[in-house]
């Protein structure tokens, strides 16, 4: 009988850092995907923010398979033939070259490549369809009426996790899925720079409410290629459900559009796909690990709103497997060791990113719903502040407004005597508000 | 309805499917006929879905299934059990 130290199951950008990071750590890991090829499974509006690939593999802009450097967003809300849209460029962040749109296809593939050349042993066209249970903890997965044993088992496997679900640490909740349905649409390059007014090799990403969408509270993106548009529809599947809402006619209706037909048109269609993302509310810090088991990516619902779920992803893979590393040096891989996944978690930043994605994917479902026409303005703010947030991975300074007031106005107007006294109140405050801030998000993700 | 079949079974001739002879869809059919919604046909994206009026059933078919697994959690009778296919199976994505 085949035993390992580590089974990472799925070949996507969670499950392929934590198989790199492990095998790098010199952990025998073999790593299981699916699909005939890594990626071939996998569909996503894509836009790579590069801050954790840098991390992992620095060269990465040489080699992996990218399509165009993002140097535009566009935020539109479409009327029945109106539009209203803010478009922003922000030049550092093309100067960094800190967002790139890619096919999962060929990304995931070339990650998994990555992985590989690391040491870790990866094998393609192999469906887990269970996980082998002993003495209350996890020993292994099963193929079929195959076994593979390991020490530890990680799950990447996926919104539709097989191994979370055995595991009993994944419940559904449709009320927080979305059904994403999308084309890819062939223009020449050329074509497509002067439609969209883009430099050479530069690409621009649109989240489009409204029209099409506007009663199931769904978005349109659409996100440009080397010589194609992505371009797809989303809507919350529990609204499908209950109002019989068949988004491939939403997608065709989009298409019509005054304004996106102006955008695609003459484009022939490439591909047609579909998916289903989580929207942050899954996150359950309690149900990520268990004796012998860990989940990452969107199996642990690390997946956020829309388009910036790929990075978190790789994050808990890489954590998951520092997780890992630290429990195959101590020979524990009971659930109290690998408890310590959450810390590490906790000091990447990603708490409190997952803590924002839940609160604007609760405000979504409790209260945007409800309140069609008034949710937009609450939407561009926290899609503002989720994005700084995601962009950076950084706790940002709670008071540093406060801080700001008082140098750049209040200061000249305070005795000078009061001057140092309140300077060092306020420094002391902001470490203060900044720990009560992370204790609040903790509590919120129990 | 029958247009809209067309216009996605035109798109579904993009996508490259490896078809297994197992199917990874089942459904209780003999539950569908009490269905009030049968929220599963306009949901799936590929139209898999389809009520068949003179034999009074649902039809489905497991082989153009895009793999986004709506229908797991689209079923108000939970007639539908949705898995994965076998490894190696399935859509195969070029551009996702």
């Amino acid at each position: 009988m085949d035993k390992v130290q580590c089974v990472v199951v799925g070949a996507g950008p969670s499950g392929s850092a934590c198989a790199l990071s492990l095998a790098r750590k010199g952990i025998e890991t073999v790593l299981l995907e699916r699909g005939q090829r890594a990626g071939e499974k996998n569909v996503a509006s894509f836009v790579l923010m590069t801050p954790v690939l840098d991390h992992l593999i620095p060269g990465f802009r040489d080699e992996a398979p990218l399509e165009r450097l993002v140097s535009d967003h566009c935020l539109a809300y479409l009327g029945e033939k109106d539009l209203v849209q803010l478009r922003w460029r922000l030049q550092e962040h093309t100067d960094r070259g800190l967002a790139y749109t890619a096919y999962r296809s060929k990304f995931d593939a070339w990650f998994a490549g990555k992985a590989e050349e690391a040491g870790a042993e990866l094998l393609t066209g192999v469906l887990v369809t269970d996980i082998i249970r002993e003495n209350g903890k996890v020993a292994g997965v099963r193929i079929g009426d195959e076994e593979l044993r390991a020490d530890i088992v990680v799950g990447a496997d996926g919104i539709h996790t097989v191994v979370g679900r055995a595991a009993g640490l994944v419940e559904d909740d449709p009320r927080t899925y979305l059904l994403g349905v999308k084309e890819i649409l062939d223009l020449p390059p050329e074509v497509l720079e002067e439609r969209f007014q883009l430099a050479a090799g530069e690409g621009i990403c649109y989240e489009m409410v409204g029209y099409a969408v506007e009663d199931i509270m769904g978005a349109t993106t659409l996100y440009t290629n080397k010589d194609s548009v992505s371009l797809a529809i989303f809507g919350w599947v529990d609204q499908l459900r209950e109002r019989g809402i068949d988004l491939h006619d939403r997608l065709q209706r989009v298409k019509e559009h005054p304004y996106v037909a102006s955008l695609v048109a003459g484009a022939e269609l490439r591909e047609y796909q579909a998916h289903i993302i989580s929207n942050g509310g899954r996150m359950d810090f309690t149900k990520l690990y268990s004796h012998g088991v860990l989940l990452c990516g969107e199996a642990g619902g690390f997946n956020d709103y829309a388009y910036i779920g790929v990075p978190p992803g790789m994050l808990s893979g890489m954590m998951a497997a520092e997780t890992a590393a630290a429990a195959v040096e101590k020979g524990d891989f009971s659930a109290a060791a690998l408890s310590g996944y959450i810390p590490r978690l906790e000091k990447t930043g990603l708490t409190r990113l997952l803590y924002n994605s839940r609160t604007a994917s609760r405000y979504l479902v409790d209260h945007g719903r409800a309140n069609l026409p008034g949710y937009l303005d609450h939407l561009v703010r926290i899609m503002g502040g989720i994005f700084e947030d995601e962009v950076t991975y950084l706790d940002p300074e709670p008071y540093a407004f406060a801080r700001d007031f008082y140098h750049h106005i209040a200061e000249n107007s305070v005795p000078r005597a009061l001057r140092r006294p309140l300077r060092a109140a306020i420094k002391a405050f902001s470490p203060l508000a900044s720990a009560m801030r992370k204790r609040k998000i903790r509590k919120a993700m129990r | 309805m029958k247009k809209h079949r067309e216009a996605i079974e035109a798109k579904l001739a993009t996508v490259k499917i490896e078809i297994d002879k197992d199917a990874h869809i089942t459904v209780k059919k003999e539950l569908c006929p009490d269905c009030p919604t049968r929220p599963c046909i306009p949901a799936c994206p590929a139209a898999n879905y389809a009520w068949e009026e003179g034999a009074d059933q649902l039809a489905f078919n497991y082989e153009g299934c895009l793999e986004c697994g709506t229908c797991r959690f689209i079923c108000p009778l939970d007639a539908i059990d949705w898995s994965y296919p076998r490894g190696g199976f399935g859509v195969r994505y070029l551009w996702g």
